[in-house]
């Protein structure tokens, strides 16, 4: 009797085990494209959904160790359906249209997540993400957090330097204008002052004397890939800019505070703070 | 075949006072206005000061320089292959040396500094040399329009593998390597800076001086080889000669302002029609209109869209492209009637 009763706990074991197994098997069927979108999951506690990302997915940690099947505006469905992928959690930023249309008529189910460059579409993007991965009171608990740094970020007072965005660099210094990711976060940072062009455009040394910013944001990867903080003020005509002259510039997270994601209003918190502190020293 | 009536050393000094010209719009104009009297000992303010002589000054004599190469290296090849298509950058010389740039900063880690820029000197040498030698040797083998034609394929071959090369480094390149090669994308002035342009008033001018020696060569060599030989001519030398200088002169612009495409063919063209095929004139006049369409170019490349910067290159393929398309049709018109 006893050994029988051993052998059925064995049995329930495996079949529990077998029943575990199939069930993660089965529910990590999922690609995200977006490093916001794939931010959100990760802030849901959902990851273990997900087989893969694209290349903008890099944080946190366990999202950029997931293979990638590219990168975001030029997504291929072969990738994505190699992954063995049967639902795609995808910003609306992502190309080539065509793909997904592929993707759909293959069986993947597509999931489209708003791609606009404010806190109502943040908010959206939370909903829709929690919507799709069933994880509604995790995505209700983030908004109310993201809600109380909204707050915070809508009462900062405004900022009055000219501060420049520069993105990258070869040739001349890529610059943020206006009507892009970077001029949205810079408004909510209480920025005001922009180059009055729109969307990213090359400058020469002596459109930027013309500027004349006060300080630059510049991100720890642009940076690097200027080749330092020296070779950033070797750049024609930043030395005989306010901000050369005094070499003034903040570091900023690319990622977290142009991705409008779950780190943005931090990130345009911190970047308010690092720039209040900026105009107290000068 | 020579068009007006003046003669032709009057022909050369329109050209330089027309770059001298150019060189006072460009010095006085850009985004941050300057007087003109600027010349004339009229010193603007501090600032206005460290703009001319930080910026504009060095990017005005690049333009210069570079203009001046390419378009000489594109006279001197036409007159070396005797086809008038042979441009530096049809060819692929621009694209083997930007390749070879782009390896230099991918494989060879993007050493920065001075000692960068000379070794950038160097491999955009040895790429278009490369190139050059390539493209001799798959020209020497044909004769007339054939050779014009085979010529142009090699030239676009050389491209195609030269693209696919730059885009396999792209693949395999760091983020930040990435961002150094997309200089050579599109050419632009847009980094002159003193030391650069130090580098290029060494190098270039000794290119050009090279390209310049060749003239009498290039002329005897339109007669035909045998002709040529017969009249004293070295041939083997001469070739030599002008591929060495425009290699030197090509991969030295290229490293410094990307690819800059058309002046090469653009400019000894319409000066030959206008001052006939004789490369003692040509040549020096091609220097002259070559600074001159470079420095116009980049002039409008700073001020067109300004804050914002168009790549130079850009424009010269705006202007130099339809021009290279009007002149393949209008050989085929003259060659069906």
């Amino acid at each position: 009797m006893r050994r029988l009763q051993c052998r059925g706990v064995a049995v329930l074991l495996l079949f529990g085990l077998l029943g575990a197994v199939r069930f993660a098997w089965a529910a990590a069927d999922t690609v995200v494209v977006g490093g916001d979108v794939a931010e959100i999951v990760a802030e849901l506690g959902r990851t273990e959904v997900l087989v893969g990302r694209d290349d903008t997915g890099v944080y946190p940690a366990e999202i950029a160790l997931l293979p990638s099947v590219g990168y975001l505006r030029r997504l291929s469905a072969e990738s994505v359906l190699s992954l063995g992928a049967r639902r795609l959690l995808v910003s609306d930023a992502a190309q080539p249209r065509e793909t997904l249309a592929q993707l759909e008529a293959s069986g993947v189910e597509v999931v489209r997540i708003d791609a606009g460059q404010d806190f109502d579409a943040l908010e959206r993007k939370v909903r829709q993400v929690a919507t799709a991965l069933d994880a509604k009171a995790q995505g209700e608990g983030l908004i109310a957090r993201l809600d109380e740094q909204r707050a915070r970020v809508e009462g900062l007072a405004p900022l009055h330097s000219r501060a420049l965005f520069i993105l990258g660099h070869g040739g001349a210094p890529m610059v943020a204008g206006r009507g892009n990711s970077a001029d949205a976060a810079m408004r909510l940072a209480g920025l005001d002052w922009r180059p009055d062009f729109s969307g990213y455009k090359r400058v020469g040394g002596e459109a930027l004397v013309a500027l004349a910013p006060e300080v630059v944001l510049i991100s720890p990867i642009g940076l690097e890939a200027l080749g330092g903080e020296e070779a950033l003020w070797r750049m024609p005509g930043i030395g005989m800019t306010p901000a050369g002259r005094e070499r003034r510039y903040i570091e900023v997270d690319e990622q977290a505070l142009l991705g409008f994601g779950p780190r943005t209003p931090e990130a345009i918190l911190a970047l308010h703070a690092a720039l209040a502190e900026d105009e107290a020293g000068r | 075949m020579s068009g007006g009536q003046a003669r032709p050393e009057t022909k050369v000094l329109v050209l330089l006072g027309l770059l001298a010209l150019a060189l006072m719009i460009g010095a006085s104009s850009g985004v941050i206005g300057l007087s003109p009297r600027l010349l004339f000992g009229d010193w603007p303010d501090a600032l206005g000061w460290q703009v001319w002589w930080q910026l504009r000054l060095p990017r005005l004599l690049l333009g210069v320089l570079i203009g001046a190469m390419l378009a000489a290296g594109g006279a001197a090849m036409q007159g070396l292959f005797r086809n008038p298509l042979a441009d530096p950058t049809l060819l692929g010389l621009a694209n083997g040396a930007g390749l070879a740039v782009a390896a230099l900063i991918v494989l060879g880690g993007g050493m920065a500094g001075p000692l960068g820029l000379y070794a950038q000197f160097l491999a955009g040498f040895i790429g278009a040399l490369v190139v050059s030698a390539l493209v001799f040797q798959i020209g020497r083998r044909y004769r007339g329009r054939e050779a014009v034609v085979t010529l142009l394929l090699a030239g676009l071959a050389i491209n195609v593998i030269a693209g696919a090369g730059g885009g396999l480094l792209a693949f395999i390149a760091s983020d930040e390597q990435l961002r150094q090669l997309s200089l050579w994308g599109m050419g632009s002035l847009a980094h002159a800076l003193w030391p650069a342009t130090l580098a290029a008033m060494v190098l270039l001018p000794l290119a050009l001086l090279g390209l310049a020696r060749c003239a009498r060569g290039l002329d005897l060599l339109q007669l035909g080889e045998l002709t040529a030989h017969a009249a004293g001519l070295d041939a083997q030398s001469l070739r030599r000669r002008v591929i060495l200088a425009v290699s030197l002169g090509v991969g030295a612009s290229v490293a410094l302002a990307g690819i800059i495409g058309f002046i090469g063919l653009l400019v000894p063209h319409v000066l030959r029609l206008w001052m006939g095929p004789g490369h003692r004139l040509l040549l020096p006049a091609s220097m002259v209109g070559g600074a001159l369409l470079l420095v116009v170019a980049d002039t409008l490349a700073r001020t067109m869209m300004s804050p914002a910067e168009v790549p130079v290159g850009l424009l010269t393929s705006l202007l130099g492209g339809p021009y290279f398309l009007w002149l393949l049709l209008r050989r085929r018109r003259t060659a069906m009637e």
